[in-house]
């Protein structure tokens, strides 16, 4: 397979490149893609519990997810490709999480953001998930409670790292504890 | 009727036998009724004009296992007119066979309150009202199996994860979300 060129293998041509002469770069199409696909992720409007105050002052003026090409908020799951799962899921959450998960369109990403949403946190009761990993597959997990707005901005370069890189979830992932084996 | 005092007279005068017990504890009145009576009692509270409890702040469940009779039903009553509250209690025994719920009559239809509150107290600690228009869990998912209000409930519910997994399956497949 022939690799594209890297930023080194270019940089001649790019140091060499003068104003009005044309300048062709190679790459992969599914490279071009993933670059795409890095700086244009939309989240999910969905909020489960506290967490998801310190979601939304994130997206909010102070520490701009615009930044990162990620504020675009959508309330539906049919336009988005990043669910945050923030916050505590009961039981009687989870299959509606779930559907919306089902409901976004292929490539999807998802951050578990807080102790809750990765392990149930405080909340050792028979009401929470412990863990939304039961439910969806997650990319990056968010530690704190709640996780500060830079920790969520750092999870999501992480996942625009993997997104770039490839290495991000197989989108058609299943979650990581469902243990019926389904 | 002024005071706590004269409300307890009054309520032992008012009820009869129907009051097993009746005293004043923390600035609250307690009375325990036989749970048969609760019907009646409750409507005479609320109609009689000395008492006109007119509201149901809330009625709740407690279970004292293993103590026999196990199970407490509570209702706490506040009369707006009159400014005064009291406490009602009946004791419940657990039936014999693990799976039947202990059973007692819905008050839902002499205060409206009762309608959800009987439903969460069925929905966590199992507890069958005779006669309640629809007694359907009302905060966990239709499938759950078990009240886990109740002692012999495992505290994290690890019993009830799988349940939980098994929960979302049917719920997706059926197109149903359980609720
Ligand atoms: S991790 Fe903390 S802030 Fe986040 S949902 Fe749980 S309790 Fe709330």
């Amino acid at each position: 397979m022939i690799n594209a060129p890297s930023m080194d293998d270019r940089r001649p041509y790019i140091d060499n490149w003068k104003p009005g002469e044309g300048a062709v770069w190679l790459t992969k199409l599914d490279q071009a893609l993933r670059l795409a696909q890095t700086n244009s992720i939309w989240p999910l409007t969905a909020g489960l519990a506290c967490c998801a105050i310190e979601m939304m002052c994130t997206a909010a003026a102070r520490f701009d997810q615009a930044r990162f090409g990620a504020e675009v908020y959508r309330a539906t799951p049919r336009q988005a490709d990043l669910l945050i799962v923030s916050g505590r899921m009961s039981w009687k959450m989870a299959p509606i999480v779930r559907e919306l998960w089902e409901q976004m369109p292929h490539p999807k990403w998802c951050i578990s953001m807080g102790a809750c949403a990765s392990c149930g946190g405080v909340f050792q009761t028979y009401s929470i998930v412990p863990g939304v990993d039961q439910i969806v597959p997650v990319d990056v997990y968010v530690p704190g409670c709640p996780p500060r707005p830079e920790a969520l901005l750092d999870a999501l370069i992480k996942l625009q790292n993997k997104i770039r890189s490839g290495q991000a979830k197989n989108p058609f992932a299943e979650p990581a504890g469902r243990m019926d084996g389904a | 009727m002024s005071t706590l005092q004269d409300l307890k007279i009054h309520l032992q005068s008012a009820l009869g036998a129907q009051a097993q017990r009746i005293w004043i504890e923390a600035e609250a009145l307690i009375v325990f009724v036989e749970s048969s009576g609760i019907r009646h009692a409750l409507t005479k509270l609320r109609d009689d004009p000395d008492t006109s409890f007119d509201i149901m702040s809330f009625m709740t469940a407690v279970d004292y296992h293993p103590r026999q009779p196990r199970f407490e039903v509570v209702y706490e009553l506040y009369s707006t007119r009159r400014k005064h509250r009291v406490r009602i209690k009946c004791l419940l025994a657990a039936p014999k066979n693990e799976l039947e719920l202990p059973e007692i009559d819905t008050v839902s239809d002499i205060y409206l309150a009762a309608n959800w509150h009987e439903r969460e107290c069925y929905d966590l600690m199992g507890i069958h009202f005779r006669k309640h228009p629809d007694l359907r869990r009302i905060l966990l998912p239709a499938r759950w199996d078990g009240h886990p209000l109740r002692k012999e409930y495992p505290f994290d519910g690890k019993r009830e994860w799988n349940l939980g997994t098994t929960v979302i399956d049917g719920a997706l497949m059926e197109g149903d979300l359980g609720l």
